[in-house]
């Protein structure tokens, strides 16, 4: 395995065992502390910074590509950016007329979803 | 842009992983490199010429194409 994907997998494993942790954990927790108490709301968000890690790692990880990786990758993220973004913003508009749509939460699942279908679609130029 | 990678990565037996990795790219780079799908940098076209010791022109002819497009 290359080196920088070696490396990439080293730092996201551990974050991400660390996200599955603190989520039940810090949900948990939040859901007993009284509304007005602005810890609820803290450690609510802590689950944030292990994902906050594995985007600094998956940029190092950008950053060792060769250019025309990096290429189809701006491409890709490109793409998810104008799917996702134009997906939430239909159901964004759908909710405003009272429908229930999707939650927030899955925005991030939907944009590294999408990042994949448009690093295959990006990819196949240079095939 | 037409180039003479393969003619000159064939002259010294080297496959496509061999000279992705002296070129610290990936085999699919040197492929689509190869193909035309892909035009290199500058830097990246330089280093392929000093690895073959050979002038840029001499292994890279741009096509009308490429020197009208804006």
């Amino acid at each position: 395995m290359k080196i920088m994907n070696r490396k990439y997998l080293l730092r996201v494993i551990p974050a991400m065992v660390a996200y599955l942790i603190l989520l039940p954990f810090c949900t948990g927790i939040a859901k007993v502390l009284a509304a007005e108490n602005l810890l609820r709301y803290v450690i609510a968000v802590l689950p944030v910074l292990p994902i906050a890690f594995v985007f600094w790692a998956l940029i190092q990880w950008v950053r060792g590509l060769d250019e025309m990786q990096q290429r189809i990758h701006l491409d890709a993220a490109v793409f998810s950016m104008g799917v996702t973004g134009m997906l939430f913003f239909a159901l964004g508009l759908m909710e405003a007329t009272g429908l229930k749509t999707l939650h927030m939460i899955l925005v991030l699942p939907s944009m590294i979803l999408f990042w994949g279908f448009g690093h295959i679609l990006a990819r196949k130029r240079y095939e | 842009m037409r180039n003479r990678l393969k003619v000159l990565r064939a002259e010294r037996d080297w496959s496509q992983a061999t000279l992705a990795d002296k070129l610290n790219v990936s085999r699919q780079t040197v492929n689509a490199l190869e193909t035309g799908k892909y035009d290199p940098s500058l830097i990246l076209a330089f280093k392929i010429a000093y690895l073959f010791d050979q002038p840029i022109e001499a292994i890279f002819q741009p096509g009308e194409r490429d020197l009208l497009s804006s």
